[in-house]
């Protein structure tokens, strides 16, 4: 009985597993990536700007050697651009086997999140941007909105970013 | 209200006329020489004038049964209670040839029609927001509990000229699903966005939330405001006056409104915002031109005649919303 017990609460653990979420601030509220994606967060440093590059690419930097793009996250989400400040990192992710730098306002904290707390976004976006979003969840009457960086960029514009 | 939410409102109504079946449209000369004469005549009661008119034309009657079915008030009585009349709804008392016209046509119709005698002014609205400013939040059942603010419309009615006909009957609708919902009496809210009003009934109401943190959420359109966490739940926010009357929605008529609450519609997570709460008032299912075609606003049920306003159909506007449409959007 108690082992049958216990292989019930593993299985239920199984469907609600936790996950780890790197939380940033963008215009006053608060996104979350999985914290598996991200590789690190640097503090801003100087962009060098690319010509012709898509209007949602700041520019490149150099991290140890390598030459990593960086998205303007305002932009892709549609929001207001903003001023640089103290508070300004770059946060470096890997999503579809490539590695690139997303810029945001702020870096809060590492959350942990069940499953079963992630709640469906409102499905009344028709802009291309509302399928960035895979979800949401209410964390101390603070939204948190959980954003897929598989889908920050399409197939196509993965592609193009390679080609830089 | 500033004059360009005045006519902002007023334009807005002026468009909703123009919608495919307006060819069947009347607009009666009456109420655009009342627009013009009478600067007393409010806004909101003028476009909802309007609106009526033109729900009145897609009901396939003629505006001037409509001004038939107003309450003709004897001329004694108006000057008596003119003063103290402070609803802006009530029509205000117009130059006295239009009230010579209105006698001369009670006299004439006289053989043909009934008076309804009543005991006082028709339903006083008045904003009930400052009072009410501690409420956070009530249900539907808490809003029917307030027994004491619900004026009885029948108790407080003037003398009514009405067409027999009229009396009890209501025209075959595709709110015909709401109609059989409603009681023969029931209570509706009055609320306020951007000086119109519009009127919900209680039991398709969910509740009332105060507006507090609005969580903006990307990628959505500009009528929807974001996300409010509500009991352990999220509410989806409509910024109603985007949703409501989109191509007059400017940059400074957004900055203007200041919403204050949420009604959420009942069975959904749909709340819309609203600046003021008016009233709730218990009035009869005769007392609305029920709409008989949804054309392209299945969200309106028709309109309030005594308050000159619309009344939501929660029912089709959950679905609209559920669907990611605008007011303007083909539920097709």
């Amino acid at each position: 009985m108690k082992d049958t017990r216990n292989v019930a609460a593993v299985a239920a653990s199984k469907d609600d597993a936790v996950l780890q979420w790197v939380t940033f601030k963008l215009d006053h509220e608060t996104y979350g990536i999985n914290v598996m994606q991200v590789q690190e967060v640097l503090r801003y440093t100087e962009i060098a700007p690319v010509p012709g590059a898509p209007y949602y690419v700041v520019g490149i930097i150099n991290l140890r050697g390598n030459v990593v793009t960086v998205i303007d996250t305002r932009s892709r989400f549609g929001l207001q651009p903003a001023e640089v400040d103290d508070s300004t990192r770059i946060v470096i992710i890997e999503a579809e086997k490539q590695v690139i730098g997303i810029l945001v306002d702020s870096v809060a904290e590492v959350v942990y999140l069940r499953r079963s707390e992630i709640d469906n976004a409102p499905n009344v976006g028709t802009e291309e941007s509302a399928k960035f979003i895979q979800g949401v969840s209410n964390r101390d009457n603070e939204l948190l909105i959980l954003v897929d960086l598989d889908k920050l960029l399409s197939d196509e514009e993965w592609v193009e970013l390679t080609q830089l | 209200m500033s004059k360009s939410v005045d006519e902002t409102v007023f334009d807005f109504f002026a468009l909703l006329l123009q919608e495919d079946d307006d060819s069947n449209c009347i607009v009666s000369p009456q109420s655009t020489i009342n627009v013009e004469s009478n600067r007393n005549v409010t806004i909101s009661q003028t476009a909802a004038v309007l609106l009526d008119t033109a729900i009145l034309a897609e009901n396939g009657r003629s505006v001037a049964l409509h001004d038939l079915e107003k309450p003709v008030v004897p001329k004694k009585q108006l000057q008596s209670k003119a003063l103290p009349i402070k609803n802006e709804f009530t029509t205000p008392v117009s130059d006295m040839s239009s009230q010579v016209n209105k006698q001369a046509l009670e006299k004439l119709l006289a053989p043909v029609l009934k008076t309804k005698q009543n005991d006082s002014a028709p339903p006083e609205l008045e904003v009930v927001s400052p009072i009410i400013e501690d409420i956070v939040q009530f249900t539907a059942k808490t809003v029917s509990n307030v027994q004491p603010t619900i004026i009885e419309a029948d108790d407080k009615q003037d003398i009514k000229l009405e067409p027999e006909t009229q009396v009890g009957i209501t025209p075959p609708s595709v709110t015909k699903d709401l109609q059989e919902v409603l009681d023969d009496e029931f209570q509706v809210l009055f609320f306020k966005v951007a000086g119109l009003t519009l009127a919900v009934p209680l039991v398709s109401l969910g509740g009332i939330v105060k507006v507090e943190r609005i969580n903006h959420i990307f990628g959505r359109p500009a009528w929807f405001l974001g996300v409010q966490a509500h009991r352990e739940e999220q509410l989806n926010i409509v910024d109603t006056c985007a949703w409501v009357m989109p191509e007059k929605y400017t940059d400074k008529l957004a900055q203007s409104v200041d919403y204050q609450y949420l009604v959420l519609l009942e069975g959904s997570n749909w709340g819309l915002t609203c600046e003021s709460l008016v009233n709730a008032v218990k009035i009869n299912k005769s007392q609305v031109n029920w709409r008989s075609q949804a054309g392209k606003r299945p969200w309106l049920a028709g309109v309030v005649k005594e308050q000159m306003c619309g009344i939501l159909h929660v029912q089709a506007l959950v679905e609209m919303l559920n669907a990611g449409l605008g007011c303007q959007d083909s539920m097709g």
